[in-house]
């Protein structure tokens, strides 16, 4: 069998992969993608995309629920849980297809199947045969993490994120166990479906990685909309085999009390994909030290700022090279590698910037949102900044009161010194689309005076974002 | 009717003063003699009196005006006299060029039926600063705005930056770096001031121009050798010292400038013919028709002062005992740098002592001080006790060989210190 050769070959046809792909082509690179499921990966078709056209169900059922209050007869008749999951997979699928083509648009070839390392600058893909590269792009992803014998998945009654986003039918209980981004996400769906849900979470808050004020009041709401939340808690004996139980349900220790649900999921986390690779082994070098290869730590590949792996010729991006575990920032590390493949495989272009790290926007899509870039406050004041802070609140903005939304805040944390933006968090709705304007600030290294000199439009739930940064100031206008 | 306060000449020598303080208010109630205003001129700040009874009726001379002499500074009216409203008082200068100043200046007029005084405008006082915009240099420098507000709290240069940001753009990140290593404080401009003379300083700069422009300076250099008058001096000073602790000591240490004075005293009583000045017939003349013979050995001694330097003047020196001349010129440094001069203590003088030998200066070259025809400039005595001197003269007034004798003078009393002292 002939050796296809390729001069980028990526494994992995994510968020990461395909972008890197197309850069990569575009850069003039012969490229393949090696894929062994759907082409966008879990983001595409198990994890962002499919997951907000099911929180967009839950938002409509949401606004139906308070058409009244808008003078409109709307009925609520219910829901057909299994279209809600089709439209879903719909969405998902038609994404996937429109990856399907940009790879063509590119001249990507895509080959089908899964890909181990069979030489330094070789592949094999099961079903394809040997390939060929001058660079290889690990771009492999994650999946839900389990912690083995004591937080397991069965698939069935418990759950990761993968089941519990087409499960055959609407359950009647839930455990989501873990309060960052994904369980919060999908214990606000359930409940809007008028599921009974319960959300642990081991630290003492939910969305830990958020602003303390803003994580409380999230808890608030989420409280409000009927979600049980228990912080700090202790989760053990998590099984579906309880003998005597009848097989259809959950059981589970909470900080020592014993609680039984139709349904769990898992959402503790991801852990990176690099087992089956066959990712070539450091060797001892001259030194006395390993040298080259691909090393793993705790289930990441270990990268540099170009993310090179230790061999030179092989990278790493997304998930799989570890936190922080998101599409955006998959791609644009992505994008990152594949111009410094052809920096110093062309001599083309320029050495590309190296991503910052501190201005990731985080993003959860529950009800409220919650979007967030930057130092929250108790890390800025941590960090030994002297800060001011701004806080801006819905309920005295004309555009959330007209949508209905007067829940949440937007809130700026600047230098006080310096005026840099230090972080920025929004509580509500739109919170993720907002968020942009502060990431594009930070990017840029935009002070106060700039968000003050910008004329924002009116009436949009982007004027909040003015009147936070002028609050920090002390001369908020509309409060 | 009114009466106008004009701005008074207050030394032979001024023709335009800068207002530095109203004494009084609008609607205060003035007696003849009353101080209303005080005026820096080229020499010091003095005060303007009230020649006559009345109430301040309205100040056109604002703070830190240069106003010149006979321009109209205040309104005097009587106790019941009502003013017609829009009055200007009427300057009598000397030039009718010279536009009256009232026109420009802020005015503040008390209303009769308001005796309360209304706030004279007061502008910031001297020396104004103004901020000349940064000029940029060169091409357009990149940089966030972060980076820039960073480099602007630091001083940090941002020409001499190179950017690590997207396309060469400075960022925050380039200037905590270059401070780190220390290369960012290498090149820091600062934008230029422009500082407003004060009166004293454009009187130096008018004359000094002048003497140097029209007076055909030449320089003559000698050495003194000083050994036996540093012996002799610390002699003096030693029975000075025991003198003084004694009830009605005076203090007096003389120093080697008095020695100075009193040999230049002394030369230039031997040589009349150089005590001396160009008399140049006008004002403006150039081609004199007389040379002036003092009648007196004055010497004027440069005092620096804050904002510039004065000569007081040690009249008669060449009669004037040693320890006489030191507690003289003492008291006349004191009261210069205090600003206290009164104009006869400054003003003429024969002959001029410039040293510059505290600061270490071994010799340098003056400018003449006319209408004086020579000026002595005295450097630093070496450790062998030889002192460098360097007459500038005159030409029109003395020539070589009579500038040579009186240097040679001057340098021969230096040398037998026993004659200063009993040579008067």
């Amino acid at each position: 069998m002939d050796v296809r050769k390729f001069d980028v070959v990526v494994i992995g046809g994510g968020p990461g992969g395909y972008v890197c792909a197309i850069r990569a082509a575009q850069l003039g690179f012969k490229v393949a993608v090696i894929e062994r499921e759907a082409l966008g990966g879990v983001c595409l078709n198990w994890g962002c995309i499919p997951t907000k056209a099911l929180l967009r169900a839950a938002e409509i059922r949401r606004l139906v629920a308070h058409a009244d209050e808008f003078g409109l007869k709307v009925e609520d008749k219910g829901f057909d849980f299994a279209k809600v999951i089709a439209r879903s997979r719909e969405v998902a699928g038609k994404l996937s297809k429109g990856v399907e083509f940009l790879m063509k648009k590119n001249k990507i070839e895509v080959l089908r199947g899964e890909a181990a390392f069979s030489g330094d600058k070789e592949l094999e893909v099961r079903g394809v045969g040997k390939v060929a590269f001058d660079y290889a792009v690990i771009a492999t992803g994650a999946r839900a993490k389990q912690i083995k014998g004591v937080l397991e998945a069965d698939g069935k009654l418990i759950w990761t994120a993968r089941e519990a986003m087409v499960p055959p039918e609407m359950p009647a209980s839930l455990l989501v166990v873990g309060g960052g981004a994904i369980g919060v996400e999908f214990a606000s769906f359930y409940a809007a479906l008028g599921c009974k849900v319960t959300l642990v979470e081991a630290q003492g808050r939910i969305v830990p990685a958020e602003d303390e004020e803003i994580s409380a009041l999230l808890k608030k709401e989420l409280e409000k909309a009927g979600i049980e939340i228990v912080v700090g808690a202790k989760v053990e004996s998590l099984g579906s085999q309880e003998p005597g139980a009848r097989n259809q349900d959950v059981s589970v220790v909470i900080n020592g009390e014993k609680r039984r649900f139709a349904r769990a999921i898992l959402a503790i986390g991801v852990v990176g994909n690099v087992e089956g690779l066959n990712l070539p082994a450091p060797k001892m070098g001259h030194s006395g030290k390993a040298e080259g290869g691909v090393v793993v730590e705790k289930a990441a590949i270990v990268v540099d700022d170009f993310y090179r792996t230790a061999s030179p010729h092989i990278y790493a991006i997304g998930d799989v090279a570890g936190a922080p575990w998101l599409a955006h920032v998959a791609s644009h590390e992505g994008v990152i590698a594949a111009e410094h493949m052809a920096f110093v495989a062309k001599k083309a272009g320029h050495l590309p910037h190296p991503l910052r790290y501190d201005n990731i926007p985080g993003c959860t899509y529950c009800m409220p949102q919650v979007a967030s870039t930057g130092l929250t406050e108790a890390v800025a004041v941590a960090a030994g900044r002297k800060i001011k802070v701004g806080r801006y609140a819905y309920q005295a903005n004309g555009k959330a009161l007209a949508l209905g939304e007067p829940t949440g805040m937007v809130k700026v944390i600047f230098d006080a010194a310096t005026g840099e933006l230090l972080g920025a968090h929004i509580l509500g709705a739109e919170a993720t689309e907002m968020i942009s304007t502060f990431v594009l600030g930070r990017s840029v290294e935009a002070v106060e005076a700039d968000f003050i000199h910008a004329c924002l439009p009116h009436p949009t739930l982007s004027e909040m974002m003015g009147e936070a940064v002028l609050s920090a100031e002390g001369r908020v206008i509309n409060a | 009717m009114p009466i106008d306060v004009l701005m008074p000449q207050l030394s032979p020598t001024m023709t335009e003063g800068r207002l530095a303080k109203w004494v009084k208010k609008i609607g205060d109630k003035i007696s003849a003699g009353d101080v209303l205003a005080e005026v820096e001129t080229d020499k010091a700040t003095m005060e303007v009196e009230a020649s006559d009874d009345g109430i301040l009726h309205l100040i056109v001379g604002e703070i830190g005006a240069d106003l010149p002499v006979g321009a109209p500074i205040a309104v005097l009216r009587g106790k019941d006299e009502s003013v017609a409203e829009g009055y200007m008082p009427k300057g009598r200068l000397a030039s009718s060029a010279v536009s009256a100043p009232a026109s420009q200046a802020a005015v503040s007029i008390a209303a009769p039926v308001q005796p309360v005084a209304q706030p004279v405008v007061v502008v910031p006082a001297v020396p104004v600063v103004v901020q000349p915009a940064v000029v940029s240099v060169g091409r357009r420098v990149k940089a966030s705005p972060l980076a820039k507000r960073l480099a602007a709290q630091k001083g940090v240069d941002l020409a001499g930056i190179a950017g690590s940001g997207p396309a060469g753009r400075i960022v925050a990140a380039d200037i905590e770096n270059a401070q780190a290593s220390g290369g960012a404080r290498r090149v820091v401009r600062k934008p230029d001031a422009v500082v407003k003379l004060t009166p004293m300083r454009k009187a130096i700069a008018a004359r000094l121009t002048a003497a140097k422009q029209s007076v055909p300076h030449f320089y003559l250099k000698r050495s003194a050798d000083l050994s036996r008058l540093m012996a002799m001096r610390a002699e003096l000073n030693e029975y000075l010292g025991t003198r003084n602790q004694e009830p009605g000591g005076q203090g007096v240490k003389i120093s080697v400038n008095d020695l100075i004075i009193k040999a230049s005293a002394l030369a230039l009583r031997d040589y009349p013919a150089a005590n001396a000045a160009w008399n140049p017939g006008s004002v403006s003349g150039a081609s004199g028709d007389s040379v002036v013979q003092w009648g007196n050995v004055d010497i004027a001694v440069a005092v620096a002062i804050e904002g510039g330097l004065i000569t007081p003047i040690v009249a008669n020196a060449d009669q004037k005992a040693v320890t006489a001349i030191s507690s003289e010129m003492k008291q006349l440094a004191a009261d210069a740098r205090a600003g206290k001069l009164k104009p006869a203590q400054y003003e003429g003088g024969s002959f001029s002592i410039s040293n510059l030998g505290m600061y270490g200066i071994e010799e340098f070259s003056a400018i003449i001080n006319p209408p004086q025809a020579a000026i002595l400039a005295v450097g630093a005595a070496d450790k062998a006790n030889i002192l460098r001197l360097t007459l500038s003269v005159d030409h029109r007034v003395i020539d070589g060989a009579l500038g040579a004798e009186l240097l040679a003078a001057i340098c021969g009393y230096l040398e037998k210190p026993s004659v200063l002292i009993v040579g008067s």
